[in-house]
């Protein structure tokens, strides 16, 4: 009881500081966009009720089912995924077609679409633990196959997300040491090769290594964040009195959320966010744990997985320590659809958690 | 990391605007004001904080009575700030203020002023556009006219937009320094005045006067033309721009002649080389080393005393007395004196003089320098050399800023004499200033000679040198005179630079010198010490058709010192003309 209401109140305290800070970092560019101040905060006060009606559903659906729907899930996801690359339908923003807009509103597809390989790869696992060779390219497949079209968006945050969950969900599933090694190895030999197929990776990681060089190019975001982040020092210059949100900062109120909350809270902000992050991962981590059925505790690992890698690569960028890559913060960043879908997880990480002790109180 | 970072992301959110510090005034010693800054506005905009730009644009244009369209078209502009207009007086640009237009600031700023217009104009010089000082005294002690700006802070977004909901910050300009020269408006009055004159009167190519104290070598005046206006500054035409606000005095080197005769006789006397007694016969002409250089009256002097020589200018008597002095002694006391060499005035682009290296000097050389040719200096190194001679031996370096203060009066800085003894022996000096009274008294000087006053000088009239050869009919005639002769207290050249007409310094440039110790004298207090006795009158006589030694005896004995033009053997034409009433105090005019 005290893990589903830890999952659910850090879950809505993320989306509900999310909107604060949104209405924070996005009022001033929002009013000379738009020409309404409340215009990103609107959209995502929307996707916080539909989120959280899909929390509710997700929270009381009947897991077997999930289980059972796990291929049309996944080919859905991979359509959407292909739908997007179809030149006309897909939204370019800054050079990557990573939207559908569907007049009213407009989704990424690949926040649908790795949930719908979490639930896949966690049926597969349970199945064919990953203990032969042939059971592991099983698990693989599908990954790659994903992993293909997002990077054909291009969108390499994303890929390297879904493929660190993957990683931990497969090694759960019961991969050996060596396997692992060798999985491993590929994956990080990988990285050089994706780096040289698109160049813009490198002058990417070449700002990250020392943004001063270039401050009006490609350090320029960075340096930005710095600002907004050293600005802010212990106890951050007050809510609502950033000045990176006067434009100085792009996609403030999205991608670099957290260099807002750093500059208007601080340091102290910074670090209860990060607590509450912690309270929800760990939470979700002590679900799989407890889950005896093979198929949700792998759901809930990857769920939570998922929720810690973006979290921790999120913040990472903001502050310089990787390369910077476009990858919201989850239930923070603005964006309906990643909202309305980490959500819906969290729904189902309460319902693995009732249904553990409805099996409980069965036994 | 976290305080570097602030810092740096301050710089990038505020956006400054400057309140320019005022410039420090320009003072002559007695507190008159010679260069000043009037607040002016300047009208900036920020295009993309200007909401309607079509209405601001009218508004601003019936203010500032500019095109509207030209307004909006800087309105258009895609910068984040933009000036409109400068040098907006006072009641425009509150009319502006009141009208609170958005993006639209006003900005005080300074212009610089200088209420006599064409006046001390080489030596004050003038302000660049940004108020710095360019040339002159402006430029020289630039760092401390110029205070530190201050300004006025505003947020603004990533484009300019300023953020309404914040408070400007501002930071205060310091003033900067108030400048007071050695300079006295009224003498520098009267110095522009009779430069301004003598150069209409000759036609000249350029005039200039400077007069020191000669105690100090604080300088009393500069004056030049042709000059201009330095309220209308000529920018058009650089090289222009750049001649006319060259101080000549301090920057051009010319070949001095005859004026520098003070210096060749002081040496002689101060060396030992000659005394007081020394008498010389002239020939009307001497031949050194197997060259035959003649004395400017060919027909010669005959037999001089010292006194003589040098009120009747002889240059014989002059090349005798250098190669009695020899080279080595000679170049000894230039090097003592300062002469060719810069006197160290306060101000940039003095020149050194010319010689010829003491090696290389020959006989004829050293003939040719006692007399003044063959060697070059500035007007201001043979006004402050000479000064050497009548101020008892003593030399001084010629300032022309007195002090710098700052606005509550506290002194910053300030320039004091500097005086050197025993350059040469007082006795000397007696000597020479008795001598120089001599020559205003009966010789070429008699012109720069003021009733009531006793005054010194020396005057000079030299062939111009143009690629090595002497340019015919081109002279510059000079005129050193000081005054009074028992207690010297000014000292003062006039360069008249190619005069058409008459060029000899004795009418060219001797009245002006006495024109201006005429109104100097009285105005520094100098009480009258002598008898004013009225001269009697004389009928000018006939010369017309004499010969040289005739028309020399009959000027000898009414006392009238002359001029010779040409060498012809019968008197062709004279001035004054027959039968004028003249005084022997004219200097008259003789063609052969």
């Amino acid at each position: 009881m005290v893990l589903r209401r830890n999952i659910f109140l850090t879950a809505i305290a993320l989306s509900l500081f999310g909107i604060v800070m949104i209405y924070s970092a996005s009022s001033y560019s929002a009013n000379l966009q738009y020409g309404d101040e409340f215009y990103f905060v609107k959209k995502q006060i929307l996707a916080f009720i539909v989120g959280v009606t899909m929390l509710l559903i997700c929270s009381k659906f009947n897991l077997v089912i999930l289980n059972k729907l796990k291929w049309p899930l996944y080919i859905f996801g991979i359509g959407l995924l292909v739908i997007v690359l179809i030149p006309g339908i897909g939204s370019s923003v800054y050079g990557a077609t990573r939207r559908i807009d569907v007049g009213f509103f407009s989704f990424q597809p690949s926040e649908i679409a790795k949930f719908s390989l979490i639930i896949l790869s966690a049926g597969i696992i349970s199945i064919h633990p990953p203990l032969t060779v042939l059971n592991i390219f099983i698990t693989m497949i599908p990954s790659i196959i994903m992993c293909v079209l997002v990077m054909l968006e291009p969108n390499m945050s994303i890929t390297v997300c879904i493929a660190l969950t993957m990683a931990i969900m497969t090694i759960a599933g019961g991969l050996s040491y060596r396997a692992t090694f060798i999985i491993g190895l590929t994956g990080l030999l990988s990285i050089p090769l994706l780096i040289i197929a698109e160049p813009y990776r490198l002058k990417r990681l070449m700002a990250f290594l020392n943004p001063w060089d270039s401050p009006q190019g490609d350090g320029y975001q960075l340096i930005q964040s710095y600002f907004a982040i050293g600005s802010g020092g212990i106890l951050g210059v007050g809510l609502f009195q950033s000045n990176s949100k006067y434009l100085y900062l792009p996609f403030a109120e999205s991608d670099f959320i957290f260099s807002i909350i750093a500059e208007e809270l601080g340091l102290i902000g910074c670090v209860i966010t990060v607590l509450v992050y912690i309270i929800y991962i760990t939470t979700g981590f002590i679900i799989a744990i407890k889950t005896h059925d093979k198929f949700k505790s792998l759901l809930a690992l990857g769920i939570t997985s998922l929720v810690g890698i973006q979290t921790l690569v999120n913040i990472a960028v903001v502050t310089g320590s990787i390369p910077p890559t476009g990858l919201p913060l989850p239930f923070i960043s603005a964006g309906g659809s990643s909202l309305i879908v980490f959500l819906a997880a969290t729904g189902i990480l309460m319902n693995i958690e009732s249904s553990n002790r409805r099996t409980c109180f069965e036994c | 990391m976290s305080e570097k970072l602030r810092e740096m992301a301050t710089s990038q959110y505020l956006r400054a605007l400057p309140i320019t510090a005022k410039r420090g005034d320009i003072y002559d010693r007695n507190g008159i004001l010679l260069a000043g800054s009037n607040t002016v506005y300047t009208i900036y905009a920020r295009p993309n904080s200007v909401k309607d730009k079509k209405a601001t644009a009218i508004q601003l244009s019936s203010i500032l009575e500019l095109d509207s369209s030209i307004i909006n078209n800087i309105l258009e502009k895609n910068v984040s700030e933009v000036k409109i207009k400068t040098k907006v007086p006072k009641d425009k640009a509150l009319q502006i203020k009141s009208k609170d237009l958005s993006g639209i600031h006003v900005v005080e700023s300074i212009d610089r002023v200088y209420p006599f217009g064409e006046f001390l104009t080489q030596i004050l010089g003038f302000t660049n556009i940004d108020i710095r000082g360019q040339t002159g005294i402006e430029s020289k002690y630039d760092n401390y006219l110029t205070g530190a700006d201050g300004y006025i802070y505003t947020m603004t977004d990533v484009s300019g937009r300023e953020i309404s909901n914040t408070l400007p910050l501002s930071k205060a300009a310091i003033d900067g320094f108030n400048a007071t020269l050695t300079i006295d408006y009224h003498i520098q009055a009267i110095l522009e005045n009779t430069v301004y004159k003598a150069h209409q009167s000759h036609n000249a190519r350029a005039v200039s006067c400077v007069m020191m104290d000669v105690e100090s070598g604080a300088i009393l005046g500069i004056a030049e033309t042709p000059s201009f206006d330095l309220n209308d500054i000529p920018r058009d035409d650089a090289s222009k721009l750049l001649s006319l606000s060259r101080s000549k005095t301090i920057s051009d080197v010319i070949e001095p002649g005859s004026t520098f005769k003070i210096l060749t006789a002081a040496i002689g006397l101060d060396s030992g080389a000659i005394t007081a007694h020394t008498t010389t016969n002239c020939p009307g002409y001497n031949i050194v080393d197997g060259v035959k250089i003649k004395c400017w009256r060919t027909l010669g002097h005959g037999h001089q005393t010292f006194a003589e020589t040098v009120a009747n200018s002889c240059n014989v008597a002059f090349m005798n007395i250098a190669s009695r002095i020899g080279t080595e002694k000679l170049y000894s006391y230039f090097e003592k004196m300062g002469i060719t060499a810069k006197t160290g005035i306060d101000l940039s682009g003095e020149s050194s003089g010319i010689r010829i290296p003491a090696t290389s000097v020959k006989n004829v050389d050293l003939a040719r320098i006692g007399f003044g040719q063959s060697i070059a200096l500035t007007a201001l190194d043979l006004l402050v050399s000479s000064n050497i001679v009548i101020n008892g031996g003593k030399s001084v370096v010629p300032y022309v800023l007195e002090y710098i203060s700052d606005v509550n009066g506290n002194i910053k800085y300030r320039n004091y004499p500097q005086i050197t003894n025993g350059i040469m022996k007082s006795d000397t000096s007696k000597i020479m200033i008795n001598a120089l009274e001599e020559v205003v008294l009966s010789g070429g000087g008699k012109n720069a000679a003021v009733s009531g006053y006793r005054v010194g000088g020396k005057t000079g009239t030299a062939q111009k040198y143009e690629n090595g050869v002497i340019a015919q009919g081109k002279y510059i005639s000079t005129f050193l005179g000081f005054a009074p002769v028992d207690n010297p207290k000014i000292i003062c050249l006039m360069v008249v630079d190619e005069p058409t007409g008459a060029y000899y310094g004795s009418i060219v440039a001797a009245p002006y010198v006495g024109e201006i110790f005429r109104e100097v004298l009285p105005y520094l207090g100098v009480i009258k010490n002598t008898v004013e006795i009225d001269k009697p009158v004389i009928i000018m006589p006939n010369l017309i058709g004499l010969r040289q030694y005739q028309v020399y005896s009959t000027m000898k004995e009414l006392n009238i010192y002359y001029e010779v033009v040409g060498d012809g053997e019968y008197c062709k034409g004279q001035l004054p003309v027959p039968g004028e009433e003249i005084t022997n105090d004219v200097i008259g005019l003789v063609s052969f």
